[in-house]
């Protein structure tokens, strides 16, 4: 198997199409983005995947975390000491931010859907850094943050990572396999991995094993055990 | 720039207070060079000067003080005197997916940090070499996942002249080597 990140899927486009959205240089038209979907579905892989190439901020919030530890792991992050003092620290982090515009993308943001106060911080960040955040929740993310009219209203794209469908799928066996896949197997492995990209990667691994062992040079539906 | 760190490193090296005296004779830099730097730091804010004591006067010698300082912002001036790393480097993109993912795989650090193979197997080997992280299993082999066990912050570790991994926030932690 070849260790490539697949970037022709329809949800990485999606991603790129967002983060385009976000990343403009218009005044005036706010820089939110949000992206949700159920796990599995390559949110968080393909936001890292953005984030070690383009130098963006990429944080995985934790459901203890309050608005200072967030600001805290902010401003670490974009190269900072961390001072003490909670408004101290948000300065710091809108002078580095001015300073060096990033994208700061925030993983799991599930956790704070109850918390108004971290809410609230990122969007007064967003407003007075003008810098791009990126939310990443799960399925029900975008309903949960509705109850936040002023955030809500910042999100420039709402983006929901949906299944891999029979395309996708054939498009991973294509570059990710050294082995020539059959319709009738990509169709097996769309049906039988419901989509999952996990999921995706074992089959195609578990039947390149097998063909490998069988010195085949193609993949069917047959070669499956 | 050596002789600077020279003497940040001494400086961070107590907890507490520290005087000019001590500094000199801990690096063996001269009294002269030493007054400049610490005044800098002063000046930026990563010590204090808290006392100026008058010394016993030597005679054809001008007035010597012994001046007594504290540090005031131990992180900064750890950053402030460790090397200048170039930025958005391969090492970078590795350090950045090693710190969110915390356990995985060369394939991971390839497909997510798009990097060759080379560079991964090269950089897992000097990180584990140098303690930040740990095989799942001995023996190596395909498969095998990686987990941090010392997380220095966003800076990634640098390569030293000895070829072994430093973390960046100098005199703060030393490199382990084997």
């Amino acid at each position: 198997m070849k260790d490539v990140f697949v970037t022709k899927l329809k949800n990485v486009k999606k991603f790129e199409a967002l983060i385009e959205k976000v990343n403009h240089r218009l005044t005036g038209v706010e820089r939110m983005g949000l992206i949700f979907s159920d796990p599995g579905f390559g949110k968080t892989r393909t936001a890292l995947h953005y984030a070690a190439n383009n130098g963006a901020v990429m944080i995985r919030t934790k459901k203890l975390m309050t608005g200072r530890w967030l600001l805290e792991e902010i401003v670490e992050e974009l190269g900072a000491a961390p001072a003490w003092k909670s408004k101290d620290l948000f300065a710091q982090a809108v002078q580095q931010l001015v300073a060096r515009p990033r994208t700061i993308i925030l993983d799991e943001i599930d956790y704070f859907t109850s918390d108004s106060k971290v809410i609230e911080t990122m969007r007064d960040l967003h407003d007075i850094a003008h810098c791009p955040i990126v939310f990443i929740g799960m399925g029900q993310a975008d309903k949960k943050l509705m109850r936040y009219p002023h955030l809500y209203d910042r999100f420039v794209d709402i983006v929901k990572f949906e299944k891999l469908d029979r395309t996708d799928v054939g498009q991973m066996c294509d570059e990710l396999s050294d082995f020539r896949f059959e319709p009738d197997a990509v169709d097996r492995i769309a049906t039988e991995s419901q989509g999952r990209i996990r999921e995706i990667i074992k089959t195609i691994h578990r039947a390149e094993t097998a063909a490998r062992t069988a010195k085949a040079k193609t993949i069917g539906a047959k070669d499956f055990k | 720039m050596e002789k600077l760190r020279t003497i940040g490193k001494a400086v961070l090296e107590p907890n507490g207070f520290f005087s000019l005296d001590q500094i000199v004779r801990r690096t063996g830099i001269s009294r002269k060079y030493t007054t400049d730097t610490l005044v800098v730091f002063s000046k930026e804010g990563l010590i204090k000067k808290i006392r100026k004591q008058r010394k016993e006067h030597v005679p054809g010698h001008s007035a010597m003080y012994s001046l007594t300082y504290r540090v005031a912002d131990r992180k900064a001036l750890a950053q402030r005197i460790a090397p200048k790393l170039k930025e958005d480097t391969a090492q970078d993109k590795m350090w950045k997916v090693i710190r969110y993912l915390k356990i995985f795989t060369r394939s991971d650090l390839i497909r997510t940090a798009a990097v060759s193979r080379e560079n991964a197997k090269w950089y897992t080997k000097m990180l584990h070499r140098a303690g930040f992280i740990r095989p799942s299993r001995s023996g190596g082999g395909p498969g095998v996942e990686w987990r941090l066990i010392r997380d220095c912050g966003p800076k990634r570790p640098y390569v030293t002249a000895k070829g072994t991994l430093m973390e960046y926030k100098a005199g703060l932690h030393r490199a382990r080597e084997q």
